[in-house]
């Protein structure tokens, strides 16, 4: 009688064992197959972050065209660096609030001129350098 | 009646005794063996895939990774008579009926019918019910930015191992190691729910961070794939570097397909392939000469159009009577015949000497798989040295290098002399999170700060009055050397006629270097480095000084200026 009901409670604990290790493939199994997930959400991002895609969606899609030639606008006189130019500013600006009621300061007006000087300089530096641009063949 | 008893009892005993011996053969002879073949039945090994490392840009933005896929495999064997389903199993897969009735048709037992396929197909595949199919575990290599970086990141093949490029370079890193256990399963193969045995864990691959920037990789690449179109060349190669570290920021090779299309080259020119560089060399005559202390900027010569040289005649490029130019005039205008006096003042075994001492002739530290250490003549050997050696060699006719030598020279002069070996992988991230920085490698000086304190001002010069105007960029000082040369030709001595390469290499800001950058393209039909490639040059500055918050400098091109790539 001991011996069945041994044989009977074993078999009951080898029950639990296997339910519970089931649980643990089929969790395991979730895992990974989250991860997989995962990992493909993240390609994905990647793929639709893309500039390349991104280039191909404007142009092929929205009808938008890339600039044959893209223009920069530097500062007019960056100073000695751009720290030091943001200073200036700074003290600029406390010299324009103290000063607002004598009118509009002058250091605005030549920061204006000097920017429009530099769009001038501009138009006519690409064709000095076509026209000199020469490099002796060697060999 | 006895007798038949006797006869019934012999037989009894003559098949009890047989199935005593088979029982003894069986439990006790062959046990082992039977255990075995039992426990074959019954456990399984099963793969425990590594999955590949991951690659990312220096911003963290994913331009390689590895995902779980499934190969949908066939037991052609098991098909039978019963072909239901094929028809919903050819739509899934994408192939036609007849092609996959005649895949199932080999009788091989290991069909493969459709490799690295997604987790949707798989579960619309499974969903058939079809006994004779199975799914081995794969994984799928995907680069998010498509080709973008190919030439670069290289090829995995089907096993997960790196073929080319920085996939193979770094593939004992990215790849990890596969594991294995052993595992119960029923009469279908399915697992069943049980421990695992003999389980050797896999180890999943270390990802890598590069140097590479993904928004400058696009735009080299824009850029230059509309000069080629724009020059009409047949490729191209541009390299982006920090100065400071030696760290590739972008590396870009192209080349025209056969429609007339320009797409990635499919191996890494810019360390793999060598080319006569041209001009760009005249850096190791001067600097040499320099270092050696028998120039100096001012020094004076006097320049003849043509001289003769070992039987050969070397010339510049346009006629010019005899005149006086300065070492600084001589680099500026590019002269051929006053590069070749200087380095008769240095003499053939101190420009040998410092051809190697700029990093020519040897690697370049990257360890690229395929590198090359390119073609440099030395006076101690005779096969590559020859009377008109002393010519050839100082305007870079002499010798064949590779695009990243030349970078990495010039590199030297803008980081004051020191030569730091150029690097693409700057950390990797364990399979735990863990990142881990790699230093940067040891520099070695080249040239002293006197030199290059003296040298800076000579490459300015190229960009402020010589032969690379259109390098400049507006609100920062440019220094810089074009190249130009023809290309030799493939099948016997002399030259490919009217073909030529264009170079442009310089850094920029000039007084205190942030980036460096080589332009090169290939039979352009504007033969001029100074024409064809330092407007490349240019554009990508442009962006790149920007997009690094590069302060500007001012200079000779402090003003709003565009973009001319394309537009020549």
């Amino acid at each position: 009688m001991f011996v069945v009901g041994a044989l009977a409670v074993t078999a009951a604990a080898h029950t639990f064992v296997a339910s519970d290790q089931q649980r643990i493939d089929t969790l395991q199994s979730q895992l990974t197959q989250t991860l997989a997930e995962q990992q493909d959400l993240q390609l994905s991002r990647a793929e639709l972050e893309s500039p390349v895609r991104v280039l191909a969606i404007a142009e092929r899609q929205l009808g938008m065209i890339s600039p044959e030639s893209v223009s920069y606008l530097p500062p007019a006189d960056p100073g000695p660096s751009v720290s030091q130019a943001g200073a200036d500013a700074a003290r600029a600006a406390l010299s324009a609030a103290a000063a607002r009621k004598a009118g509009p300061p002058k250091s605005a007006k030549s920061a204006k001129t000097d920017a429009l000087g530099a769009r001038k300089r501009t138009r006519t530096s690409p064709a000095g350098a076509r026209s000199s641009a020469i490099t002796p063949p060697t060999g | 009646m006895r007798r038949r008893l006797l006869a019934m009892l012999v037989i009894a005993a003559l098949a009890l005794s047989g199935l005593a011996v088979r029982l003894v053969q069986i439990q006790g002879v062959d046990a082992v063996h039977y255990a075995a073949y039992g426990s074959q039945e019954v456990y399984q090994r099963v793969a425990l895939p590594a999955l590949r490392g991951a690659i990312y840009d220096r911003n963290g933005n994913l331009i390689a990774a590895s995902s779980p896929r499934v190969d949908v495999v066939a037991d052609d064997y098991l098909v039978a008579g019963s072909k239901t389903g094929l028809g919903r199993l050819a739509s899934i897969l994408g192939l036609t009926v007849p092609a996959l009735r005649a895949k199932l048709s080999e009788h091989d037992g290991y069909v493969p019918l459709a490799y690295q396929v997604s987790g949707a197909v798989e579960q619309e595949v499974a969903s058939l019910d079809l006994p004779y199919l199975t799914f081995a575990p794969d994984l799928a290599r995907t680069d998010p930015d498509g080709n973008l970086f190919s030439p670069v990141l290289g090829i995995v093949g089907f096993a997960g191992q790196g073929l080319s490029g920085l996939e193979y370079l770094e593939n004992s890193l990215l790849a990890g190691s596969a594991g294995s256990e052993v595992v119960p399963t029923g009469p279908n193969g399915e697992g069943l729910p049980g421990s695992a045995t003999d389980v050797v864990a896999a180890h999943q691959g270390t990802s890598l961070v590069l140097s590479l920037d993904e928004p400058l990789q696009f735009e080299v690449t824009k850029d230059l794939s509309q000069q080629i179109k724009a020059t009409h060349a047949t490729g191209g190669v541009v390299i982006v570097e920090d100065r400071r570290t030696g760290g590739i920021l972008a590396m870009v090779d192209l080349v025209v397909g056969p429609h007339g299309v320009v797409v990635p080259s499919g191996q890494n020119l810019a360390v793999t392939s060598v080319y006569q560089p041209g001009s760009v060399m005249k850096l190791v005559t001067i600097s040499g000469a320099l270092q050696s202390g028998l120039i100096s900027p001012s020094s004076v010569f006097t320049v003849p159009y043509q001289i003769s040289l070992g039987g050969w005649p070397f010339s510049d490029a346009d006629y010019h009577a005899t005149e006086q130019l300065s070492a600084t005039q001589i680099l500026a205008q590019s002269s051929n015949i006053g590069t070749i006096e200087i380095a008769h003042l240095l003499g053939p075994d101190r420009l040998s000497y410092f051809l190697r001492d700029l990093g020519f002739g040897q690697p370049t530290g990257l360890g690229w798989p395929g590198e090359t250490d390119g073609l440099v003549p030395s006076p101690n050997d005779p096969a590559t040295w020859s009377p008109s050696s002393m010519g050839t060699v100082p305007i870079g006719t002499g010798e064949a290098v590779t695009p990243l030598q030349i970078l990495d020279a010039y590199n030297m002069v803008a980081d004051d002399g020191e030569l730091v070996a150029p690097r693409l992988v700057e950390a990797t991230i364990s399979a735990k999170g863990v990142e881990h920085v790699l230093p940067v490698q040891q520099e070695r000086r080249a040239l002293s700060t006197k030199t290059v304190s003296e040298l800076l001002p000579m490459l300015e010069k190229v960009t402020e009055d010589g032969t690379a105007l259109a390098a400049r960029i507006p609100g920062y000082t440019v220094a810089g050397k074009t190249g130009t040369a023809q290309i030799p030709s493939a099948t016997g001595p002399g030259y490919q006629p009217g073909a030529w390469s264009a170079t442009f290499v310089g850094f920029a800001p000039a007084q205190n270097p942030a980036l460096t950058t080589i332009v090169m393209l290939s039979h352009p039909d504007l033969i001029y480095g100074g024409l064809a490639s330092a407007p490349v040059f240019s554009a990508i500055m442009r962006y790149a000084l920007r997009h690094f918050d590069t302060a500007p400098t001012g200079g000779q091109g402090l003003s709003a200026g565009s973009s001319a790539v394309g537009g020549l």
